[in-house]
Formats: C-alpha cells, structure tokens, sequence
C-alpha cells in the first residue's frame, strides 16, 4: 500500500441550499497522477480551493503530509508544499514570464522584508525561475510581458509558477481549459514529465488527457465520489458510465 | 563584486542618453542652486525672461512647499501605484508631523531631534492603526474608511484647544543645535547671510529660510531614492504582486497583509516626516493641514505626475502647485478650484498614463516633446486668460455656496475613477 501524501476526511462544503462537496473522502497516494473527472457543478473547483485554502471547509478534515492543515490560509498551504493552478488563467498580467515565476520562487525563500537590493538581480531567485520556465518550454518567452503571451503560453506559466514552490502535491484546476488540440497535446508532455517527482491531483474535462495522464480516477457528482479506480475500472464502472461518462466512453 | 561594477558602468552610459534622466538630473540641479539667486545678480539679457523668479524670496518659499509636498506625494505613490492602495487620507501624516514640531513647541522646547523622532514615530503608529484596519477592506471601502479615519483626526484637531483648537498656532522653527560638538544650526537659518543679499532682506521670522528648503531638499532626494531602491526590492516585488493579483499571490504562499501593512506605514511615516518640514516651513500648526482636500490634493498630484513612478509624484506635486498658484492670482482665491476641478479631469484624459510617462526614453524624442510642452503652455495660459475673463460667470456660481468645494471634490473622483478605468483597460485589452 502507497502512502497517503493528502487524505481528506469527510470534507463538507455547503452555499446556501446547495451542497458542494458532500462528506467526501479520498486519500492522494504519494507520486500517483490522481485525476478528480465529473459532470458540471460536481464540486470540483470548489474542492480545489478547500484544498488550497482560499475556501473555508464548513466540516472535515485536510491531512498533509501527517499535519492536519483545515484551518491553515492559503499562503502557509503553500510554504507547506500544496501548490495550485487555476482553471481562469490567474497571473500576474503586468509582469514577465520570468518575473511571475521569480515571485513565486520568492514566496519559498524566506521573508520578503528585505527593502533595497533589487530583486530582478538575484540569481538565487532568476535562476531557480528559468528552470520552471524550462521545465514547461517557456524558456525562450522569458522576457515577455505575461499579458502578451498566447492563451496556451499562460497556462505553461500557470504550471511553471505552482512547480516553481517546489511542491509535494500539484493541484491542477484543468491546465487544458480553452486550448486547441496542439496546445493540449503539448501540456499532456509537460505534466507527463512532472511524473514521479511529484504527486499530481488533476481536475480535468479533457478526457484524452485524464486517460493519458492518469494513473487512478475519481468521479465526483454531485459532491460526492461515486467511485474511484484504475482508468480501466473507471471505463467500465456501469455506475459512471450513467452518471457522466454515457456517449463519451 | 566586480562583476557587479563592470554591468554599472553600460547603464550610466544607458541613462546619460535617457532623457528622463537627463530631466531629472537638471531639475535637481536647478533646484539645488534657486536658492541661491537671492545674492547672485541676474545677468541684463536675462532679465526679461527669469526677472520675474530671480531672487524672489515669496518664490523660493513656494518651491520648498512644492518639495515638502513632493515627499508627501512621493510617498503616497509607493502605496498607490506599487500597492493598489488607494488611500484618500494621506494629508494626515501631514498633520501628525506638523503636531510632533508644534506639541513641543507650545511648552518652549524646540528640540528638532526629538520634534522629528515624534513625527516619525506618531505618522508610524497612526498609520499602522489606521492601515491594520482599512487593508481588511478594499475598493471603494478602503478610499471611505481612510477618508473617514482622517476626517475623525482632522475633528479632533479642531476640538484640541490647547493647541489653538480651528485656529491653529504659531510654532517656531525646530532647532537641531548640538553645542557639544559645536554644531550650531536650526531651520530658521539663512544660507546666504542678510548683507550679501541684493535686497539686503533679512527678517528673522521672514518665510525665507534657505535651511528649510535645502532640508526640504534633502528629505525629498533620500525618499525618492529610497521608494526607487524599494519598489525593486523582494519586499517592492512582494507588493507589486499583491497590487497585480491578490489571490495568485496568496496561492503561491505570500502572507500578503503584512506586506501591504508593512508598505502603508513605511508610507505614512515618509509623509510624517513631510508634515514635520511643513510645520517648520509656515512656522504655523492648523488642523486644516488634515482636511481631505489636501487628501485629494495628493492623490491628484500622484495621478498627474503618473502613478507608480516616483519621479512622477514629484512632477505631479509641481506641477499642481504652480496650477494653484496660477489660477489662484488670475481667476480670483474664490474661484479657482471650479477651474482647476474640470482642468484635471482634462489632463487625466489626455495624458492618461500620466505627464513622466510623456517624456521621451530617446533623445530622438525630445523636439517633438519640446513641441508639446510650448503647445501646452501656450494652451493654458490662453485657457487661464480666458477664466479670467469671464469671471463674471464664474462669480455667479460662486455665490452658490460651497459649490467650489463640490466641484473640486467631483473632479478628483471624476479623475481618480478615469485613471482607474483606464488601467484596467490597459490591462486586459
């Protein structure tokens, strides 16, 4: 049995009248690609940022890494080693490519109280941001204003700034939303190269890519897991089949 | 090391071509030596083009409350254009400095040393109190609850009778003097000694302390520095991103309040030790140095000169004090700001990015800059020309009462929200 590197316990979230995730379990196995697939409004952006802890939970428990982390704000999430990307791609427009990733390289090295050298000269903190930017093929769009990169470029920069924390688990909130075949197939390279260094939880509606990716599959509906498997097991779940997949498989 | 002084010396020669630069380094050389004109004779061909500025004591006072104000809006710009935060209360560290020179002041001590360590450590811990509070806001609500807090100091200014209450009171200049190693020197000195001066002038109460202008000076080159090197920094970086994208900078574990904290006291105390130069400039404590008007005053100056450059700022200050000066004698004290209101919204439209952003990068630039400053000039000395003309209009609506106020105080939420809008186009478009 692999151990458990993110258990979540009974997690809860509720908007008013609607329940959003709904006494959920599920534990994240250390270095699996661990693909969360479900209809529309199953929950699953929800449960990304309980994960991440821009949402409170209303009940549950989040264990990582052994340390019960439910009531901890987002940014100690993140020193812990609980990165995230966000489905709307979320970058600090205004800046370069290397500048985005150099910030969040900054956020893991200590405090930020350090008022008069210039930041853009640190190589402890330019060099650990070009390899980011290289381990997503963004290397020679370094300098470019992160506002003029193309759509499928942003979402490399949003992978490049979550792996730049050096992160225990990835949560990716589908890294493919809006790209073209080209631009997807170029993503599945890159996340496939982040197998085995880290553990990878994965919302994504690009089944091609879940297939690709994944080695096991949850599907959540109506905030609840409905099963979870081997990508074989979830293909054949009669369960599934009617609650999402149906034409697709 | 050496690596570091070898990449200098390409970028010295980089900025030498600059003409920002360039019209930087001017300016603060034109500055440094103004005062000085009080006891250098102007040349004759000079004298029909600078006989109106040379030597003029009421001017070189003007210009050290164009400096004093600059450091305000120096430091205002730190938190507006670097960190988002659009305070619409800043006049209030004028206040809290003005009150660390006049408290002691009243009971006879004059102590610059200790008049200074309490402005500096009264702008600080308004300003954290004020900032703990307003940064759990932001928006619209950050704008109200900073105007709100400096509105309740600017009533208890009012209501402070010991020190003068609506009235105010006459302070004397702070005196830095340590006789223990001979250094005899205050704020009310005159550089330039009363018998070589060409008007022979020399009152000792007389707003014309050169010691207060270069002092004035110095604070503002050490902050413009400092704000430059900072804005850079990790720390500058840190609230550069919290300003860009809050959320993304929390998901990639930056404690952001603490920064933002961090940055609106370090900007209240920079604007703290402004408030402290300008009760030593007027040498007079008034609850009015508080008044949101002055608030705005800053914002304006800061959007004019073009946020989030620092350099700006300082144009920006300037810039509208001479405006004010300006229409102030020739469209009449009453009038004025029903001018200045509509002319702001103006110059916010049409030099949206603000004026520093006008000036070229290249010197391939400059002539084609240099048209559009006579054009400007010539623009508005027309437009002041024609308000004064017609001040029979503008006398009618003054004598709707406050309606000044009401136009002045539309104005700079008219510009405010223009600059802001055009921002975010320019972000997402």
């Amino acid at each position: 049995m692999a151990e458990t590197v993110l258990s979540i316990e009974r997690l809860t979230k509720r908007f008013g009248g609607l329940t959003a995730t709904n006494d959920l379990s599920l534990a994240i196995e250390k270095g699996e690609v661990h693909a969360v697939i479900g209809p529309n409004g199953a929950g699953k952006t929800t449960l990304i940022a309980q994960l991440s802890g821009l949402l409170a939970s209303d009940s549950g428990r989040i264990v990582f890494n052994g340390q019960d982390v439910t009531a901890l704000p987002a940014h100690k999430r993140s020193i812990l080693g609980l990165a995230r990307s966000f489905q709307v791609t979320n970058i600090f427009q205004n800046f370069t490519a290397e500048d985005n990733v150099a910030l969040a390289v900054q956020a893991h090295s200590g405090h930020s109280f350090r008022f008069l050298a210039a930041a853009r000269r640190e190589a402890a903190l330019r060099e650990p941001a070009k390899k980011a930017l290289a381990r997503v093929g963004l290397e020679h769009r370094a300098n470019v204003v992160a506002a003029d990169l193309a759509h499928g470029e942003q979402r490399q920069l949003e992978i490049a700034m979550a792996i730049a924390t050096n992160p225990t688990v990835l949560l990716l909130d589908e890294p493919m939303a809006g790209m073209g075949p080209e631009e997807s197939a170029r993503m599945i390279e890159v996340l496939r190269g982040f197998k085995g260094s880290h553990t990878l939880m994965l919302i994504e509606h690009d089944m091609d890519a879940v297939f690709a990716l994944a080695d096991r599959i949850t599907v959540l509906v109506y905030g609840q897991a409905i099963a979870t498997g081997r990508p074989e097991e979830i293909r054949k779940n009669a369960e599934v089949k009617r609650a999402y997949l149906g034409d697709e498989a | 090391m050496a690596g570091a002084g070898v990449t200098r010396i390409p970028e010295l020669r980089a900025s030498l071509s600059d003409p920002r630069f360039l019209l930087i380094a001017i300016g603060a050389i034109v500055l440094v030596l103004y005062p000085a004109t009080v006891v250098i004779p102007l040349p004759d061909f000079l004298k029909p083009i600078l006989g109106g500025i040379w030597g003029q004591t009421y001017l070189i006072s003007l210009v050290a409350k164009m400096l004093i104000f600059a450091i305000a809006a120096v430091s205002l710009d730190l938190i507006l254009g670097y960190g988002g935060m659009v305070s619409f209360g800043h006049a209030a560290y004028i206040g809290l400095g003005a009150y660390g020179v006049a408290v002691w002041s009243k009971y006879g001590i004059d102590n610059g040393y200790l008049q200074l360590a309490s402005a500096i450590a009264g702008s600080a811990l308004v300003a954290l109190f004020i900032g703990a509070i307003s940064l759990r806001t932001s928006g619209v609500y950050f704008i109200m609850i900073t105007l709100a807090f400096t509105q309740m100091l600017y009533y208890l200014g009012i209501s402070l009778e010991p020190f003068g209450g609506d009235d105010g009171m006459n302070t004397k200049r702070s005196d830095f003097a340590l006789h223990l190693i001979g250094l005899d020197f205050t704020l009310n000195d005159n550089v330039f000694s009363c018998e070589k001066r060409i008007d022979k002038a020399c009152k000792v109460d007389d707003r014309d302390g050169a010691a207060i202008y270069y002092a004035s000076y110095l604070a503002l080159i050490a902050a413009v520095w400092f704000c430059r090197r900072l804005v850079n920094s990790r720390f500058g970086m840190a609230i550069r991103g919290a300003m860009s994208n809050p959320v993304r900078m929390q998901a990639v574990g930056f404690p952001i309040y603490r920064y933002r904290l961090t940055a609106f006291v370090i900007a209240g105390t920079i604007c703290g030790v402004a408030g402290f130069l300008f009760a030593n400039h007027q040498q007079f404590l008034s609850p009015v140095y508080m008044n949101w008007l002055r608030s705005g005053d800053f914002l304006i100056m800061v959007i004019l000169g073009g946020m989030g450059t620092i350099y700006g700022a300082v144009i920006g200050a300037i810039g509208l004090l001479t405006l004010e000066e300006v229409l102030e004698g020739y469209v009449g004290k009453d009038y004025w700001q029903m001018v200045l209101g509509p002319l702001l919204v103006l110059l916010v439209l049409f030099a949206n990015r603000g004026v520093y952003s006008l000036i070229p990068h290249q010197m391939r630039g400059v002539p084609m800059f240099i048209v559009r400053v006579v054009v400007f000039i010539a623009g508005m000395s027309a437009f002041v020309w024609l308000m004064s003309r017609s001040s029979p209009i503008l006398k009618l609506a003054g004598s709707i009462q406050h309606l000044p106020l009401y136009v002045i105080f539309a104005s700079i939420l008219i510009a405010l929200g223009l600059r802001f809008w055009q921002e975010s186009r320019t972000h997402h478009g």
